[in-house]
Protein backbone atom coordinates (compact mmCIF):
# COMPACT_ATOMS: atom_id res chain seq x y z
CA UNK A 1 0.00 0.00 0.00
CA UNK A 2 1.37 3.00 -0.79
CA UNK A 3 0.43 4.75 2.35
CA UNK A 4 2.30 2.77 3.96
CA UNK A 5 5.52 4.09 5.84
CA UNK A 6 9.04 3.52 3.79
CA UNK A 7 10.93 0.54 4.63
CA UNK A 8 13.75 2.79 6.01
CA UNK A 9 11.30 4.28 8.60
CA UNK A 10 9.71 0.55 9.36
CA UNK A 11 13.34 -0.66 10.05
CA UNK A 12 13.66 2.33 12.51
CA UNK A 13 10.40 1.42 14.51
CA UNK A 14 11.31 -2.31 14.74
CA UNK A 15 14.69 -1.29 16.28
CA UNK A 16 13.25 0.89 18.64
CA UNK A 17 10.19 -0.85 19.17
CA UNK A 18 10.67 -1.97 22.66
CA UNK A 19 12.94 0.83 23.04
CA UNK A 20 9.74 2.22 25.96
CA UNK A 21 9.29 -0.67 27.95
CA UNK A 22 8.81 -0.47 31.32
CA UNK A 23 10.97 -2.73 34.46
CA UNK A 24 9.34 -4.64 36.39
CA UNK A 25 10.84 -2.22 38.54
CA UNK A 26 8.72 0.34 37.34
CA UNK A 27 5.94 -1.98 37.45
CA UNK A 28 6.02 -2.16 41.13
CA UNK A 29 6.51 0.98 42.02
CA UNK A 30 3.86 2.61 40.22
CA UNK A 31 1.64 0.14 41.33
CA UNK A 32 2.66 1.07 45.36
CA UNK A 33 2.33 4.42 44.44
CA UNK A 34 -1.77 4.02 43.00
CA UNK A 35 -2.06 1.89 46.06
CA UNK A 36 -0.49 4.54 48.61
CA UNK A 37 -2.45 7.22 46.66
CA UNK A 38 -5.86 4.72 46.94
CA UNK A 39 -5.37 3.96 50.79
CA UNK A 40 -4.71 7.82 51.31
CA UNK A 41 -8.09 8.58 49.59
CA UNK A 42 -9.66 6.33 51.74
CA UNK A 43 -7.88 7.69 55.07
CA UNK A 44 -9.16 10.93 53.84
CA UNK A 45 -12.63 9.41 53.28
CA UNK A 46 -12.87 8.16 56.50
CA UNK A 47 -11.87 11.19 58.14
CA UNK A 48 -14.70 13.36 56.09
CA UNK A 49 -17.40 10.86 56.80
CA UNK A 50 -16.32 10.79 61.03
CA UNK A 51 -16.78 14.22 60.75
CA UNK A 52 -19.69 14.63 58.64
CA UNK A 53 -21.72 12.46 60.88
CA UNK A 54 -21.21 14.17 63.67
CA UNK A 55 -21.24 17.22 62.19
CA UNK A 56 -24.56 17.17 61.26
CA UNK A 57 -26.10 15.66 64.58
CA UNK A 58 -24.57 18.21 66.88
CA UNK A 59 -23.57 21.26 64.94
CA UNK A 60 -20.07 20.90 67.14
CA UNK A 61 -16.87 22.27 66.30
CA UNK A 62 -15.13 18.61 65.20
CA UNK A 63 -11.47 18.01 64.55
CA UNK A 64 -11.03 14.51 63.59
CA UNK A 65 -7.58 12.63 62.63
CA UNK A 66 -7.21 9.76 61.19
CA UNK A 67 -4.21 8.11 61.15
CA UNK A 68 -2.90 6.10 58.95
CA UNK A 69 0.00 4.01 59.68
CA UNK A 70 1.86 1.46 57.80
CA UNK A 71 4.55 -0.64 58.25
CA UNK A 72 7.00 -1.33 54.88
CA UNK A 73 8.72 -4.50 54.95
CA UNK A 74 11.32 -4.51 52.09
CA UNK A 75 14.41 -6.41 51.84
CA UNK A 76 15.60 -3.58 53.87
CA UNK A 77 13.59 -3.92 56.60
CA UNK A 78 12.59 -0.30 56.13
CA UNK A 79 9.38 0.81 57.82
CA UNK A 80 7.40 3.49 56.61
CA UNK A 81 4.48 5.56 58.13
CA UNK A 82 2.01 7.91 57.48
CA UNK A 83 -0.38 10.09 58.90
CA UNK A 84 -3.41 11.15 57.36
CA UNK A 85 -5.07 13.75 59.02
CA UNK A 86 -7.94 15.76 58.34
CA UNK A 87 -9.28 18.54 60.32
CA UNK A 88 -12.79 19.57 60.08
CA UNK A 89 -14.65 22.59 61.07
CA UNK A 90 -18.29 22.27 60.68
CA UNK A 91 -19.90 25.86 60.98
CA UNK A 92 -23.49 26.44 61.67
CA UNK A 93 -24.51 29.77 59.42
CA UNK A 94 -27.76 31.48 60.44
CA UNK A 95 -29.77 28.50 59.10
CA UNK A 96 -29.23 25.28 59.19
CA UNK A 97 -27.09 25.55 56.83
CA UNK A 98 -23.24 23.39 57.88
CA UNK A 99 -20.16 23.79 55.82
CA UNK A 100 -17.69 21.32 56.32
CA UNK A 101 -14.22 21.60 55.04
CA UNK A 102 -11.70 19.04 54.94
CA UNK A 103 -8.02 19.35 54.50
CA UNK A 104 -6.46 15.77 54.59
CA UNK A 105 -2.38 15.21 54.00
CA UNK A 106 -1.93 12.27 53.60
CA UNK A 107 1.66 11.18 53.51
CA UNK A 108 3.46 7.56 52.21
CA UNK A 109 1.61 4.77 53.09
CA UNK A 110 4.40 2.08 52.97
CA UNK A 111 4.69 -1.24 51.63
CA UNK A 112 4.55 -4.59 53.19
CA UNK A 113 5.76 -7.24 50.80
CA UNK A 114 3.78 -10.43 50.95
CA UNK A 115 1.85 -8.99 53.27
CA UNK A 116 -2.08 -9.19 52.64
CA UNK A 117 -3.60 -6.67 50.20
CA UNK A 118 -5.40 -3.68 51.44
CA UNK A 119 -8.15 -2.75 49.27
CA UNK A 120 -9.40 0.65 49.24
CA UNK A 121 -12.56 2.37 48.01
CA UNK A 122 -12.78 5.14 45.50
CA UNK A 123 -16.73 5.18 46.61
CA UNK A 124 -15.01 7.18 49.72
CA UNK A 125 -15.37 11.51 48.30
CA UNK A 126 -12.28 13.32 49.57
CA UNK A 127 -12.94 17.23 49.32
CA UNK A 128 -9.78 17.64 49.34
CA UNK A 129 -6.91 15.73 49.36
CA UNK A 130 -3.31 16.24 48.89
CA UNK A 131 -1.06 13.31 48.55
CA UNK A 132 2.71 12.90 48.57
CA UNK A 133 3.46 9.24 47.40
CA UNK A 134 7.10 8.84 45.47
CA UNK A 135 8.78 11.49 47.43
CA UNK A 136 10.94 11.96 50.13
CA UNK A 137 7.88 12.90 53.20
CA UNK A 138 8.31 15.17 56.18
CA UNK A 139 5.58 15.63 58.11
CA UNK A 140 5.40 19.33 58.59
CA UNK A 141 2.76 20.97 60.82
CA UNK A 142 0.78 22.28 58.09
CA UNK A 143 -0.15 18.76 57.78
CA UNK A 144 -3.37 20.11 59.21
CA UNK A 145 -4.89 22.72 57.75
CA UNK A 146 -8.42 24.00 58.57
CA UNK A 147 -9.62 27.57 57.43
CA UNK A 148 -9.56 28.07 61.28
CA UNK A 149 -7.29 26.98 63.67
CA UNK A 150 -8.10 23.69 65.62
CA UNK A 151 -9.90 23.72 69.07
CA UNK A 152 -7.16 22.18 70.57
CA UNK A 153 -3.91 21.30 69.34
CA UNK A 154 -4.02 17.82 68.14
CA UNK A 155 -1.29 15.76 69.87
CA UNK A 156 0.46 14.29 66.86
CA UNK A 157 3.20 12.28 68.32
CA UNK A 158 5.83 13.38 66.09
CA UNK A 159 7.58 9.69 66.26
CA UNK A 160 4.99 8.74 63.78
CA UNK A 161 6.63 10.71 61.05
CA UNK A 162 10.50 9.86 61.55
CA UNK A 163 11.71 7.21 60.20
CA UNK A 164 10.00 7.46 56.80
CA UNK A 165 12.03 6.59 53.63
CA UNK A 166 10.78 7.69 50.11
CA UNK A 167 8.56 5.09 48.14
CA UNK A 168 11.41 4.19 46.17
CA UNK A 169 13.19 3.47 48.98
CA UNK A 170 10.70 0.87 49.88
CA UNK A 171 10.33 -0.39 47.09
CA UNK A 172 13.34 -2.68 45.94
CA UNK A 173 12.26 -5.52 47.81
CA UNK A 174 13.89 -9.12 47.06
CA UNK A 175 10.88 -10.83 45.79
CA UNK A 176 9.48 -10.31 41.77
CA UNK A 177 6.72 -10.82 42.11
CA UNK A 178 4.20 -8.73 43.31
CA UNK A 179 6.34 -6.51 45.50
CA UNK A 180 4.46 -4.02 47.51
CA UNK A 181 1.12 -3.97 49.06
CA UNK A 182 0.21 -0.99 51.29
CA UNK A 183 -1.87 -1.62 54.44
CA UNK A 184 -3.14 1.27 55.98
CA UNK A 185 -5.16 1.00 59.09
CA UNK A 186 -7.16 3.94 60.27
CA UNK A 187 -7.32 4.42 64.30
CA UNK A 188 -8.52 7.35 66.59
CA UNK A 189 -5.65 8.76 67.85
CA UNK A 190 -6.87 8.37 71.83
CA UNK A 191 -4.82 11.58 72.76
CA UNK A 192 -6.10 13.39 70.67
CA UNK A 193 -9.78 15.29 71.05
CA UNK A 194 -12.31 13.96 68.11
CA UNK A 195 -14.83 16.31 69.10
CA UNK A 196 -15.32 18.92 71.60
CA UNK A 197 -18.94 20.35 71.72
CA UNK A 198 -19.22 24.49 71.31
CA UNK A 199 -22.74 24.95 73.03
CA UNK A 200 -23.70 28.15 70.89
CA UNK A 201 -20.57 30.30 69.07
CA UNK A 202 -18.56 27.96 66.99
CA UNK A 203 -15.77 29.87 69.02
CA UNK A 204 -16.66 29.29 72.62
CA UNK A 205 -15.25 26.01 73.78
CA UNK A 206 -15.71 24.05 77.05
CA UNK A 207 -12.66 22.34 77.76
CA UNK A 208 -14.30 20.24 80.07
CA UNK A 209 -16.48 18.70 78.18
CA UNK A 210 -16.03 14.95 77.34
CA UNK A 211 -14.99 14.25 73.94
CA UNK A 212 -17.51 12.52 72.09
CA UNK A 213 -16.27 10.25 69.30
CA UNK A 214 -18.15 10.12 66.00
CA UNK A 215 -19.82 6.74 65.41
CA UNK A 216 -17.30 5.82 62.92
CA UNK A 217 -14.31 6.19 65.30
CA UNK A 218 -16.28 4.41 67.85
CA UNK A 219 -17.04 1.27 65.58
CA UNK A 220 -13.47 1.16 64.43
CA UNK A 221 -12.49 1.09 68.38
CA UNK A 222 -14.56 -1.26 69.26
CA UNK A 223 -13.03 -3.72 66.29
CA UNK A 224 -10.05 -2.97 67.34
CA UNK A 225 -10.56 -4.16 70.51
CA UNK A 226 -11.85 -7.24 69.35
CA UNK A 227 -9.38 -8.20 67.05
CA UNK A 228 -6.96 -7.34 69.99
CA UNK A 229 -9.11 -9.54 72.67
CA UNK A 230 -8.76 -12.31 69.85
CA UNK A 231 -5.28 -11.81 69.02
CA UNK A 232 -4.74 -12.15 72.87
CA UNK A 233 -6.03 -15.22 73.44
CA UNK A 234 -9.89 -14.04 74.61
CA UNK A 235 -11.96 -14.98 72.35
CA UNK A 236 -14.93 -14.83 75.27
CA UNK A 237 -14.33 -10.89 75.61
CA UNK A 238 -14.16 -11.04 71.64
CA UNK A 239 -17.27 -12.56 70.94
CA UNK A 240 -18.67 -9.54 73.88
CA UNK A 241 -17.29 -6.80 72.00
CA UNK A 242 -18.75 -7.94 68.72
CA UNK A 243 -22.29 -8.31 70.30
CA UNK A 244 -21.86 -5.21 71.22
CA UNK A 245 -21.05 -3.59 67.47
CA UNK A 246 -23.82 -6.10 66.54
CA UNK A 247 -26.57 -3.96 68.77
CA UNK A 248 -24.92 -0.47 68.07
CA UNK A 249 -23.69 -0.45 64.66
CA UNK A 250 -26.32 -2.44 63.39
CA UNK A 251 -25.15 -2.46 59.38
CA UNK A 252 -22.11 -0.61 60.30
CA UNK A 253 -19.69 -0.06 57.89
CA UNK A 254 -16.85 -2.83 59.90
CA UNK A 255 -19.61 -5.27 59.86
CA UNK A 256 -18.08 -7.42 57.13
CA UNK A 257 -14.81 -7.20 59.67
CA UNK A 258 -16.94 -8.47 62.47
CA UNK A 259 -17.89 -10.90 60.65
CA UNK A 260 -15.21 -12.77 59.80
CA UNK A 261 -13.59 -12.20 63.56
CA UNK A 262 -16.47 -14.26 64.96
CA UNK A 263 -15.87 -16.62 62.96
CA UNK A 264 -12.39 -16.48 64.34
CA UNK A 265 -13.53 -16.55 68.16
CA UNK A 266 -16.67 -18.87 67.83
CA UNK A 267 -13.54 -21.36 66.43
CA UNK A 268 -11.63 -20.28 69.17
CA UNK A 269 -14.44 -21.25 71.94
CA UNK A 270 -15.07 -24.64 69.88
CA UNK A 271 -18.90 -23.54 68.85
CA UNK A 272 -17.62 -24.93 65.83
CA UNK A 273 -21.78 -25.08 64.39
CA UNK A 274 -22.35 -21.88 64.85
CA UNK A 275 -18.73 -20.81 63.31
CA UNK A 276 -19.54 -22.99 60.26
CA UNK A 277 -23.12 -21.05 59.91
CA UNK A 278 -21.38 -18.15 60.10
CA UNK A 279 -19.03 -18.88 57.50
CA UNK A 280 -21.64 -20.25 55.21
CA UNK A 281 -23.67 -16.77 54.59
CA UNK A 282 -20.42 -15.37 54.84
CA UNK A 283 -19.35 -16.69 51.98
CA UNK A 284 -22.47 -16.93 50.54
CA UNK A 285 -22.67 -12.72 50.57
CA UNK A 286 -18.88 -11.73 50.42
CA UNK A 287 -16.91 -14.74 48.61
CA UNK A 288 -14.41 -12.26 47.07
CA UNK A 289 -13.60 -10.76 50.34
CA UNK A 290 -10.33 -10.11 51.24
CA UNK A 291 -11.41 -12.30 54.56
CA UNK A 292 -12.79 -15.30 52.70
CA UNK A 293 -9.20 -16.99 52.83
CA UNK A 294 -9.31 -16.91 56.36
CA UNK A 295 -12.67 -17.41 56.53
CA UNK A 296 -12.30 -20.44 54.61
CA UNK A 297 -9.63 -21.45 56.26
CA UNK A 298 -11.07 -21.60 59.68
CA UNK A 299 -13.06 -23.98 61.99
CA UNK A 300 -16.18 -23.04 59.76
CA UNK A 301 -15.01 -22.96 56.31
CA UNK A 302 -15.15 -26.69 55.55
CA UNK A 303 -11.57 -26.90 54.55
CA UNK A 304 -10.11 -28.85 57.37
CA UNK B 1 1.06 -16.32 48.39
CA UNK B 2 -0.13 -15.42 51.78
CA UNK B 3 -1.99 -17.79 53.57
CA UNK B 4 -4.05 -15.91 56.89
CA UNK B 5 -4.59 -19.17 58.72
CA UNK B 6 -5.49 -18.52 62.23
CA UNK B 7 -6.28 -15.94 65.11
CA UNK B 8 -4.65 -12.59 63.45
CA UNK B 9 -7.29 -11.97 60.80
CA UNK B 10 -6.35 -9.69 57.78
CA UNK B 11 -8.64 -7.01 58.85
CA UNK B 12 -8.34 -3.22 59.27
CA UNK B 13 -10.59 -0.37 59.93
CA UNK B 14 -9.82 0.91 55.98
CA UNK B 15 -10.16 -2.97 54.77
CA UNK B 16 -13.67 -2.95 56.30
CA UNK B 17 -14.54 0.50 54.96
CA UNK B 18 -13.40 -0.86 51.58
CA UNK B 19 -15.60 -3.83 52.19
CA UNK B 20 -18.60 -2.11 51.48
CA UNK B 21 -17.44 -1.75 47.58
CA UNK B 22 -17.30 -5.29 45.23
CA UNK B 23 -14.25 -6.60 46.13
CA UNK B 24 -14.58 -7.81 42.36
CA UNK B 25 -14.19 -4.15 41.04
CA UNK B 26 -10.20 -4.32 43.03
CA UNK B 27 -10.02 -7.37 40.98
CA UNK B 28 -10.38 -6.09 37.46
CA UNK B 29 -8.66 -2.64 38.69
CA UNK B 30 -5.65 -5.17 39.32
CA UNK B 31 -6.14 -7.70 35.97
CA UNK B 32 -6.26 -3.96 34.08
CA UNK B 33 -2.92 -3.04 35.55
CA UNK B 34 -1.42 -6.39 34.99
CA UNK B 35 -2.56 -6.50 32.03
CA UNK B 36 -1.87 -2.91 30.04
CA UNK B 37 0.96 -1.36 32.34
CA UNK B 38 3.32 -1.63 29.97
CA UNK B 39 0.73 0.19 27.04
CA UNK B 40 0.12 2.86 29.38
CA UNK B 41 3.89 3.08 30.29
CA UNK B 42 5.23 3.15 26.68
CA UNK B 43 2.25 5.29 25.14
CA UNK B 44 3.00 7.81 28.25
CA UNK B 45 6.54 7.85 27.28
CA UNK B 46 5.75 8.12 23.47
CA UNK B 47 3.41 11.35 23.88
CA UNK B 48 6.36 13.22 24.92
CA UNK B 49 6.39 12.66 28.75
CA UNK B 50 9.50 13.84 30.83
CA UNK B 51 10.77 10.90 31.91
CA UNK B 52 11.19 12.25 35.38
CA UNK B 53 7.70 12.49 35.42
CA UNK B 54 6.71 9.52 34.04
CA UNK B 55 6.23 8.10 37.09
CA UNK B 56 3.89 10.43 38.58
CA UNK B 57 1.62 10.54 34.99
CA UNK B 58 1.06 7.02 35.05
CA UNK B 59 -0.23 6.66 38.32
CA UNK B 60 -2.68 9.67 37.66
CA UNK B 61 -3.82 7.01 34.67
CA UNK B 62 -4.51 4.85 36.90
CA UNK B 63 -6.42 6.40 39.79
CA UNK B 64 -8.29 7.67 36.68
CA UNK B 65 -8.85 4.08 35.82
CA UNK B 66 -9.82 2.92 39.44
CA UNK B 67 -11.95 5.73 39.53
CA UNK B 68 -13.90 5.16 36.47
CA UNK B 69 -13.77 1.62 36.51
CA UNK B 70 -18.00 1.46 36.08
CA UNK B 71 -17.49 3.15 32.79
CA UNK B 72 -15.28 0.61 31.52
CA UNK B 73 -17.85 -2.43 32.05
CA UNK B 74 -18.91 -3.51 28.74
CA UNK B 75 -16.59 -1.77 26.58
CA UNK B 76 -14.84 -4.09 24.14
CA UNK B 77 -11.54 -2.86 24.27
CA UNK B 78 -9.47 -1.65 27.23
CA UNK B 79 -6.83 0.05 25.15
CA UNK B 80 -8.88 2.39 23.66
CA UNK B 81 -10.67 3.17 27.09
CA UNK B 82 -7.34 3.52 28.84
CA UNK B 83 -6.15 5.60 25.71
CA UNK B 84 -8.74 8.36 26.33
CA UNK B 85 -7.91 8.30 29.86
CA UNK B 86 -4.14 8.77 28.97
CA UNK B 87 -3.84 11.09 26.45
CA UNK B 88 -6.24 13.40 28.73
CA UNK B 89 -3.82 12.69 31.55
CA UNK B 90 -0.73 13.78 29.50
CA UNK B 91 -2.55 16.84 28.31
CA UNK B 92 -3.39 17.93 31.97
CA UNK B 93 0.32 17.71 32.94
CA UNK B 94 1.37 19.01 30.08
CA UNK B 95 0.04 21.96 31.14
CA UNK B 96 0.98 22.00 34.83
CA UNK B 97 3.97 21.66 33.47
CA UNK B 98 4.10 24.42 31.23
CA UNK B 99 3.39 26.64 34.47
CA UNK B 100 6.59 25.13 36.39
CA UNK B 101 9.32 26.84 33.82
CA UNK B 102 12.25 24.58 36.44
CA UNK B 103 10.59 21.31 35.20
CA UNK B 104 10.92 22.22 31.48
CA UNK B 105 14.07 20.19 29.99
CA UNK B 106 13.83 19.79 26.80
CA UNK B 107 14.70 16.23 25.13
CA UNK B 108 14.07 12.76 27.19
CA UNK B 109 16.36 11.72 29.20
CA UNK B 110 18.02 8.26 29.37
CA UNK B 111 18.30 6.85 32.86
CA UNK B 112 15.59 4.33 32.60
CA UNK B 113 16.57 3.55 29.09
CA UNK B 114 19.76 2.47 30.41
CA UNK B 115 18.04 0.64 33.24
CA UNK B 116 15.67 -0.97 31.01
CA UNK B 117 18.95 -2.13 28.43
CA UNK B 118 21.41 -3.44 31.20
CA UNK B 119 21.62 -6.98 31.51
CA UNK B 120 20.62 -8.25 28.34
CA UNK B 121 23.21 -6.18 25.78
CA UNK B 122 26.64 -5.23 25.72
CA UNK B 123 26.82 -1.71 26.90
CA UNK B 124 28.06 -0.27 23.76
CA UNK B 125 24.82 -1.95 22.27
CA UNK B 126 23.06 -0.72 25.22
CA UNK B 127 24.39 2.80 24.85
CA UNK B 128 23.76 2.54 20.87
CA UNK B 129 19.90 1.44 21.83
CA UNK B 130 19.28 3.86 24.15
CA UNK B 131 20.39 6.55 21.67
CA UNK B 132 18.38 4.63 18.81
CA UNK B 133 15.08 5.43 21.70
CA UNK B 134 16.13 9.17 22.29
CA UNK B 135 15.87 9.76 18.44
CA UNK B 136 12.25 8.33 18.34
CA UNK B 137 11.50 10.60 21.18
CA UNK B 138 12.64 13.58 19.24
CA UNK B 139 11.15 12.73 16.00
CA UNK B 140 7.95 12.11 17.91
CA UNK B 141 8.28 15.69 19.34
CA UNK B 142 8.44 16.82 16.14
CA UNK B 143 4.79 15.79 15.11
CA UNK B 144 2.11 17.92 16.20
CA UNK B 145 -0.05 16.68 18.92
CA UNK B 146 -2.57 14.68 16.59
CA UNK B 147 -0.35 12.79 14.26
CA UNK B 148 1.98 12.09 17.02
CA UNK B 149 -0.64 10.23 19.10
CA UNK B 150 -2.50 8.76 15.91
CA UNK B 151 1.21 7.64 14.24
CA UNK B 152 1.97 6.00 18.08
CA UNK B 153 -1.00 3.86 18.41
CA UNK B 154 -1.05 2.61 14.74
CA UNK B 155 2.89 2.13 13.75
CA UNK B 156 4.52 1.58 16.91
CA UNK B 157 1.06 0.15 19.36
CA UNK B 158 -0.48 -1.90 16.57
CA UNK B 159 -4.24 -0.55 16.56
CA UNK B 160 -6.18 -0.76 13.96
CA UNK B 161 -7.97 2.62 12.38
CA UNK B 162 -11.57 1.38 13.97
CA UNK B 163 -9.76 1.10 17.14
CA UNK B 164 -7.91 4.48 17.20
CA UNK B 165 -10.87 5.53 15.80
CA UNK B 166 -13.22 4.89 18.81
CA UNK B 167 -10.21 5.70 20.96
CA UNK B 168 -10.00 9.22 19.98
CA UNK B 169 -13.72 9.23 19.15
CA UNK B 170 -12.88 10.70 15.26
CA UNK B 171 -14.48 9.59 12.30
CA UNK B 172 -11.89 6.71 11.14
CA UNK B 173 -11.66 8.82 7.35
CA UNK B 174 -9.81 11.77 9.73
CA UNK B 175 -7.76 8.96 11.65
CA UNK B 176 -6.31 7.62 8.17
CA UNK B 177 -5.61 11.09 6.75
CA UNK B 178 -3.73 12.35 9.45
CA UNK B 179 -1.72 8.84 9.72
CA UNK B 180 -1.06 9.03 5.79
CA UNK B 181 0.23 12.50 6.55
CA UNK B 182 2.33 11.44 9.99
CA UNK B 183 3.76 8.58 7.94
CA UNK B 184 5.11 11.63 5.53
CA UNK B 185 6.40 13.46 8.25
CA UNK B 186 8.43 10.99 9.94
CA UNK B 187 9.81 9.57 6.96
CA UNK B 188 11.39 12.98 6.05
CA UNK B 189 12.34 13.62 9.58
CA UNK B 190 13.76 10.42 9.68
CA UNK B 191 15.75 11.39 6.35
CA UNK B 192 16.84 14.88 7.41
CA UNK B 193 17.99 13.84 11.32
CA UNK B 194 19.83 10.74 9.50
CA UNK B 195 21.40 13.09 7.19
CA UNK B 196 22.59 15.70 9.29
CA UNK B 197 23.78 12.77 12.16
CA UNK B 198 24.17 9.35 11.34
CA UNK B 199 24.81 8.35 15.08
CA UNK B 200 22.13 6.49 14.80
CA UNK B 201 23.61 3.72 13.02
CA UNK B 202 27.31 4.32 13.60
CA UNK B 203 27.74 5.53 17.19
CA UNK B 204 27.15 7.43 19.98
CA UNK B 205 28.80 10.78 18.99
CA UNK B 206 27.49 14.02 20.60
CA UNK B 207 24.07 14.90 19.39
CA UNK B 208 24.60 18.38 18.48
CA UNK B 209 21.25 20.42 19.39
CA UNK B 210 19.12 20.86 16.14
Amino acid sequence: MSDALNARSQAFLRSVQDGDEPTRDDYDRVRAGVKARLAASVAAGVAAIATAKTAAASQTVVTATATVAAGATGAAGATTAAIATGAAIPMSGAGAALVTKLAAVVLVVGAVAGGTTAIVSSRQATPTTTTTAATPVDVAPSARSSKRPPVRPPAIPPAIAAPVPSVEATTPVATATVAATAIATATPAPVIPLAVPTGTAPGTVSTETAPVPSPLDAEIALVRDAREALRVGDPTRAVVLLDDHSRRFSGGALTEDCDALRIQALCALGRVGEARDLATRFLASHSASPHAPSVRASCGGGEN
Amino acid sequence: MTSLQHAEPPSTPLDAVRGTVPARSWAEFEALYREHFRFVWRIVRRLGTDPQLVDDVVQDVFLVVHRRLGDFQGRSSAKTWLYGIVRRVVADHRRTQRRKPGLDTPGPAEGDLDAMTSGEQSPQASVEQAERVRLLHRLLAELDDDKREVFVLSELEGLTMAEIAEALDVNPNTISSRLRAARREFEAALDRVTREDDAFEHGVEERRPR
